[in-house]
């Protein structure tokens, strides 16, 4: 239970350090770039949740995030790119 | 087998952690998805693997997820790499730049 509440700790401080990156940064790339790694750091947070709490659904919600996350990045860097 | 899954655990959480400092350190596009994508993509496998030792009745969602993440993260930031390329972004550390190379062939 300690060991589960130490990694929920340091992928809350990466989080942390995701959002500053992600105010601080000028363009626009590398503020999607910021994005994609907080989702990973999400769907990493959801799973372990489904442990802790012993729920086996939270899994699937993870799954829904994962490939919603994985459509919003392609979805943008098309746009980006100017070829949607 | 629960130790060998705290092991997994937290390997998975530093190695997202580093992800994230290369992402903070790193001074331009290209270095930033390199560091954060691939780090994190390991980190998230790892967690995976690392919650199959808790749980091995739930083997058929973790295999589902952890092998979508591991095919869609190098996509996504294979995309992301490209456009970032076709919209001039520079590159700060280092002058080889092959791809514009083979373009302008």
């Amino acid at each position: 239970m300690i060991m589960m509440t130490v990694v929920l700790a340091i992928l809350g401080v990466s989080a942390l350090m995701a959002v500053y990156r992600l105010i601080r940064s000028a363009e626009t790339s590398s503020k999607v770039v910021v994005l994609d790694v907080i989702t990973t750091l999400t769907t990493g947070v959801l799973v372990i949740f489904s442990a802790l709490f012993d729920t086996p659904f939270l899994l699937d919600i993870a799954v829904v995030y994962a490939i919603l996350s994985f459509a919003a990045v392609l979805l943008v860097s098309r746009y980006l790119e100017r070829s949607i | 087998m629960v130790i060998v899954g705290y092991v997994f655990l937290l390997i998975g959480a530093l190695f997202m952690f580093l992800g994230v400092l290369g992402l903070v350190r790193m001074p331009d596009v290209f270095n930033r998805i390199q560091a954060g994508t691939k780090a994190t993509t390991l980190g998230f496998v790892s967690i995976v693997i690392g919650l199959f030792f808790f749980h091995p009745e739930w083997w058929s969602k973790l295999l589902v997820i952890g092998a979508f993440v591991l095919m869609t993260n190098p996509l996504g930031s294979h995309n992301l790499a490209r456009a970032a390329h076709r919209r001039g972004e520079k590159m700060v550390l280092s002058g080889v730049d092959r791809l514009s190379e083979k373009e302008a062939k």
